[in-house]
C-alpha cells in the first residue's frame, strides 16, 4: 500500500463473506472458532471500533511510537535559528522564527512596534511526506481502522512545565497542505479536545495524516525550559 | 480450500488482535522548548542612514564659543548655530546675547524642535536608542561619558535630554553612571529619543575633542 493512500470497504459487504466462510465447517475442530466468528458477525452488525494509531515525530528515527518526543531545542523571541535540539528527522535544529505580531500576521522585521516574538514554523515546506518520512511536517500520524464504525481524531494538551508567561496556545498546529502566513492558519492547543480529522465507517482503511507544530516565542517570556504535553484522542462515532 | 481459509482466517484473527480493541485510544506528542534569553540593544546617532548599531558616531563638525554654524560633520548637524548661555545654561539671546556678561559660550543643541521621532526618521533628535528582550526581572538602563582632548574641555559639556523634555531638562554627561530608564519584571521594549547638546566655552582651547558615551543595560 502505497503512503496517503486509503483502503475501505463497508462491514456489510464483509458480513455475508465471513458468514459463508464460516458455514463451511459446522463440525469440525475449529468451531470454537467459528462460533467466535458468529460473535464478530455480531459485531458488524453493531460495529465496535478496532483501531489503533501511531505518531512519529521529530526525533532521530523515522519509527512511529504512541508516545513520541518533539525536542525543539533552544529558540528565542527574535527567531535565532534553532539549536542544540538533537539531530532529528525531520531536523528543528536551523529553523529560523519569524517576527509576527499578536495576530500572527507576519513583519517585515523585528523592530516593527507591534513585533510581540518570533513565530518558528515546523515546517514550512508541504508535501512530500511518505510513510517512513515526513520532511515537510512534525509529525506524521498513521492510523489503522478494522470493522469501524466513523471515527475522530481530536487533540488537546496541556502545559507539563513552563517559565513566566508561557502559555499553553504558544504552541500550534495545522495540516501540513495548509498554507499558512505567520501563524494566522495555525490552531491553538488547548485543553479541550479540537477535531484533527475524521472519516467514515469501513472494514479496512489507513491513513497517515501529516501535521505541522509552530511554536511563538514572545519577549515576555521568561527564559528557560518548557514542556507541552499533546494528547491525541482516535474515537468511534 | 479448507487451508486457504484457515490460513486467510488466521491472518484476521492476528491482524485484529495486534490492535487496539477499544473506542477510544489516546497517543502522545511532548514538546520540549527552551526559551533563551534576548538582548537587541543598539543605537543611531546623527550620521543621516537609518542603521542601528552597537558603535555609533555622532561628528558635530566644527564649532565655536561665538555660536558661529556648524561647518562639517554630519549633514544633520552642519548649519546648526549656538545659543549664548550663562555659567548655568540660561538662554541669554533674549538679551544681549553673546555680549551679556555672564555669557560663558554657545550652546549647540542637536536639536532644537522636538517632533514625532520614529525609529526610522528622527531628525529632530540625534539618538535613537532601541533595546527589545525578554522577559527579565529587572532591567536598568544607564549611560556615562568620557571625553579626551584638551583638559580644558569637560566631560559635562555634552549633555542630553528626552527629545521630549524642554530646554532646561538637559543633564550633563557624567564619567559616573546615571540612569536613563529602568522596569521589570518585564519584557524590554524601549524606544527612546535623545537631543544632545554641547556647550562651546570661550575657555576651551581650540582643537579636536571626542566623547564616548557609553550606555549599558543591565538586566536581571
Amino acid at each position: 500500500m502505497k503512503p496517503g493512500k486509503n483502503l475501505s470497504c463497508t462491514p456489510q459487504l464483509f458480513a455475508p463473506i465471513l458468514c459463508a466462510v464460516i458455514s463451511l465447517f459446522p463440525n469440525n475442530g475449529y468451531s470454537q472458532q467459528q462460533n467466535a466468528s458468529v460473535n464478530v458477525e455480531f459485531e458488524l452488525a453493531q460495529p465496535k471500533i478496532i483501531l489503533n494509531f501511531t505518531i512519529d515525530g521529530t526525533d532521530s528515527a523515522w519509527g512511529l511510537s504512541t508516545n513520541e518526543i518533539c525536542d525543539l531545542g533552544t529558540l528565542d523571541s527574535n527567531g535565532t535559528a534553532i539549536s542544540g535540539a538533537p539531530v532529528g528527522n525531520p531536523n528543528v535544529n536551523g529553523v529560523a522564527g519569524i517576527p509576527v505580531n499578536s495576530s500572527g500576521a507576519p513583519l517585515a522585521d523585528f523592530y516593527d512596534s507591534t513585533c510581540v516574538g518570533a513565530f518558528y514554523p515546523l515546517f514550512t515546506a508541504t508535501g512530500g511526506n511518505a510513510t517512513n518520512t515526513h520532511p515537510s511536517c512534525a509529525i506524521c500520524i498513521y492510523v489503522r481502522f478494522f470493522l469501524t464504525g466513523g471515527w475522530t481524531l481530536s487533540t488537546s494538551a496541556q502545559l507539563l512545565s513552563s517559565t513566566t508567561n508561557v502559555t499553553l496556545d504558544q504552541l500550534k498546529w495545522k495540516m501540513d497542505a495548509t498554507a499558512s502566513s505567520g501563524f494566522q492558519s495555525y490552531t491553538n492547543f488547548t485543553t479541550s479536545g479540537v477535531l484533527v480529522d475524521s472519516g467514515p465507517a469501513s472494514f479496512f482503511s489507513t491513513r497517515y495524516i501529516y501535521i505541522d507544530y509552530g511554536l511563538l516565542v514572545e519577549y515576555a517570556d521568561a527564559p528557560g525550559a518548557n514542556s507541552w504535553l499533546v494528547t491525541y484522542t482516535l474515537v468511534e462515532t | 480450500m479448507k487451508n486457504k481459509v484457515l490460513v486467510l482466517m488466521s491472518v484476521v484473527f492476528i491482524f485484529v488482535m495486534s490492535m487496539s480493541l477499544m473506542g477510544q485510544t489516546n497517543d502522545t506528542v511532548t514538546v520540549n522548548a527552551t526559551i533563551r534569553g534576548h538582548l537587541t540593544f543598539l543605537l543611531d546617532g546623527t550620521d543621516g542612514n537609518t542603521t542601528y548599531t552597537s558603535a555609533e558616531t555622532c561628528d558635530f563638525g566644527t564649532s565655536d564659543a561665538g555660536g558661529g554654524a556648524i561647518t562639517g560633520g554630519d549633514a544633520l548637524v552642519t548649519g546648526q548655530t549656538g545659543l549664548p548661555v550663562d555659567a548655568s545654561g540660561a538662554d541669554l539671546s533674549g538679551g544681549e546675547g553673546f555680549f551679556d556678561a555672564n555669557c560663558v559660550g554657545a550652546f549647540y543643541q542637536f536639536f532644537s524642535t522636538t517632533g514625532t521621532p520614529t525609529r526610522t526618521s528622527h531628525d529632530d533628535a540625534a539618538l535613537g536608542i532601541y533595546a527589545k528582550g525578554s522577559h527579565v526581572t529587572s532591567y536598568n538602563l544607564t549611560v556615562s561619558a568620557a571625553v579626551a582632548g584638551d583638559a580644558s574641555v569637560t566631560v559635562g559639556q555634552l549633555k542630553w535630554k528626552t527629545n521630549a523634555g524642554a530646554y532646561g531638562t538637559y543633564a550633563a554627561f557624567t564619567a559616573a553612571p546615571v540612569s536613563i530608564t529602568s522596569g521589570g519584571p518585564s519584557a524590554i521594549n524601549l524606544m527612546l529619543y535623545h537631543d544632545y547638546g554641547l556647550v562651546v566655552e570661550y575657555a576651551d582651547v581650540p582643537g579636536a575633542f571626542t566623547w564616548t558615551v557609553t550606555y549599558t543595560m543591565t538586566t536581571t
